[in-house]
């Protein structure tokens, strides 16, 4: 289980998270919303261990964050970041091999067997031969999906795995953002690994997660399972929108997520 | 797959080397034949080979020509990995140890010591003995790197115009500051100085190469060590640390190596530019930006390059001798040039 617990972040004197507590457990998808500024990347930051939270603190499946070994914990939880900046003319197969440096010990072939899955999987095998800054925002993205699929493939003998994502789909066409969510749900089949995922999108959000986090201003503002909180008033308060939710006519217990006012409302009424 | 060629490389690259080193020996004012290189080589070895040479050849040849060629494979593979390493240090392929003033602040306190080693620095000097140079000059780019590292980064990233001017402004204070120790200087140490500030391997004896050796050996060495870590850091710094790495640690480490090798070559030749720049460039254009091939590859062509450009500094005005920086940014400024046109849209 991934869990903070009551964490506080502040730089000077902005207080970027206060009081959040969060679990991530395995076979869970749980999605962080809320608009911007709200302290969402500050959060998954916390939760990846890149910052060291002000109050409060981070452990994985029971061990404090800070007590990881850098390598022992690359084996435990990958980050997908928003971006990736790689000016230099790297292979996307040699990228995608970048996910394998936290695993030394394990034999070549399987190592060059998991690259291969893992870019079938993100659906950039066929880009394998190309070079990385030559590929579109969106093929870019998912090559780094691969890398950090390719990261925590196999399960280790220390508990779960994680998959932290943030604001994976702003890069993406709608195709690829429902693909690049199917293949991180598809991730939590086998019960061993757990996602956090920062989106913008109410109805991706509504579509793939189980549960939601639902962050303004730094502060946790409700947190529960997809249909409780997208039918709850909060999530128009949080947003400063009106939202309507219907069911879904394919997907029980999920929802259609309808933002914004409708346009004879939006004019001036004479 | 490019990944069956690389070792490949590496071979052809260390035949090449074994190559000119052999021409550079044979190439001079005594002129020896490759083959009694060889010969001479071997028979140092306590092997006699069926080709004969004169005792005044092979005097020349291991009192004058070996350790200049040594020297000038040392400090090439020095600046050539250095280059390389701070490249992927910075995540920019137009970092060299040269442009972002490096050199200069080794080579300020190398003239620093030069200048003032009888009058302000005798303290220093008496203390440090003969190993007071490569130790001053080793400060100096420590302090150097340091500095444009600091300027140029905000919020973990560094920003190329800022890097590059950083480098310049370093440069420009460095230069101001040794000249003013030249004009202060006396006829002697002038021209000491201008060894300094145009590079050369004229001086190379024995005892030089066996300062050096160690040294940027180590560095040599140590750097590509961290061949995987470069790598990821070339994703950004927060993938490497998610990767396992930790970063911090090893841009210290990185910083501190690339300023012992870039501190121990200029002390003793002086400012060499562009071979840091140049070669790591040549090498990703066929074997890609690995590091674990593109570390090691380049402190081989690295030496190579400078033995080449060795031999045109002291071939090409005989009896004289062109100081083997002008050679170097003759050739390597051009290509900066190039580099720069042909990058236009990337951002650079």
């Amino acid at each position: 289980m991934l869990k903070a617990e009551k964490i506080g972040f502040r730089i000077a004197q902005h207080r970027l998270l206060e009081d959040v507590g969060c679990v991530v457990g395995p076979g869970e998808f749980v999605v962080v919303l809320g608009p911007n500024g709200a302290g969402k990347s500050t959060l998954l930051r916390v939760l990846s261990g890149d910052l060291t939270p002000t109050t409060g603190a981070v452990s994985l499946n029971g061990r404090r964050l800070r007590n990881w070994s850098p390598p022992v914990l690359a084996r435990q939880r990958a980050v997908l970041p928003q971006q990736s900046a790689l000016s230099f003319p790297f292979l996307v197969e040699d990228v995608v091999r970048m996910g394998r440096s936290p695993h030394r010990a394990v034999a070549r072939e399987r190592q060059e067997t998991i690259v291969q899955e893992a870019m079938r999987r993100a659906d950039v095998w066929h880009l394998a031969g190309r070079l990385y800054p030559s590929l579109s925002g969106g093929e870019r993205q998912r090559v780094q999906l691969a890398r950090v699929l390719a990261q925590i493939w196999d399960p280790t003998d220390l508990g779960p795995r994680y998959l932290l994502l943030d604001e994976p789909t702003s890069a993406l066409d709608i195709a690829h953002q429902h693909q690049l969510l199917a293949i991180a749900r598809e991730m939590l089949s086998g019960g061993e690994l757990g996602v956090l995922a920062i989106l913008h999108d109410l109805n991706l959000a509504s579509a793939y997660a189980d549960r939601i986090l639902l962050l303004k201003n730094g502060r946790l503002v409700a947190a529960g399972p997809v249909a409780e909180i997208m039918n709850c008033a909060d999530l128009a308060a949080v947003f400063g929108i009106p939202v309507q939710t219907i069911a879904h006519p394919q997907l029980a217990g999920r929802h259609l997520v309808i933002t914004g006012h409708h346009v004879s409302d939006a004019r001036p009424s004479s | 797959m490019r990944c069956g060629r690389l070792p490949l490389v590496l071979i052809g690259l260390s035949v090449g080397l074994m190559i000119t080193s052999i021409v550079a020996l044979s190439v001079g004012a005594v002129e020896i034949a490759p083959t009694q290189v060889i010969a001479i080589l071997a028979h140092g070895l306590g092997l006699d080979l069926p080709r004969s040479f004169e005792p005044e050849q092979a005097a020349v040849l291991g009192a004058i020509r070996a350790p200049r060629v040594l020297l000038a494979i040392l400090v090439g593979a020095a600046l050539a990995v250095s280059g390389a390493a701070m490249q992927g240090l910075f995540r920019n392929p137009l970092a060299d140890p040269a442009l972002l003033g490096v050199s200069a602040g080794a080579a300020l306190a190398a003239v620093s010591v030069i200048v003032l080693g009888a009058t302000l620095l005798s303290g220093l000097t008496q203390v440090l003995g003969t190993a007071t140079l490569p130790i001053a000059a080793f400060g100096g780019s420590l302090v150097a790197t340091l500095l444009v590292h600091r300027l140029a980064r905000r919020d973990g990233h560094t920003a190329v115009a800022t890097l590059l001017l950083a480098g310049i402004a370093i440069n420009a204070i460095a230069g101001a500051a040794t000249g003013v120790l030249t004009f202060v200087a006396d006829d002697n140490q002038l021209r000491t100085l201008t060894f300094w500030t145009m590079g050369s391997l004229g001086g190379a004896t024995w005892s030089t190469v066996a300062v050096a050796a160690p040294l940027i050996l180590a560095a040599i060495v140590l750097i590509p060590l961290h061949a995987d870590a470069l790598n990821a850091i070339l994703l950004g710094e927060s993938e490497a640390r998610h990767l396992g790495f930790e970063p911090e640690r090893v841009k210290t480490l990185l910083v501190i190596l690339v300023a012992l090798a870039v501190g121990t070559a200029v002390a003793l030749s002086g400012i060499i530019g562009f071979i840091g720049l140049v070669v790591p460039h040549l090498l990703r254009l066929t074997i890609g930006p690995d590091h674990r091939w593109l570390l090691p590859g380049s402190a081989l062509l690295g030496a190579i390059l400078l033995l080449g450009a060795d031999l045109i500094a002291r071939t090409l005005v005989a009896p004289a001798e062109l100081p083997i920086g002008i050679v170097t940014a003759l050739l390597g400024g051009p290509f900066f040039l190039w580099l720069l046109a042909s990058r236009r849209g990337q951002g650079f």
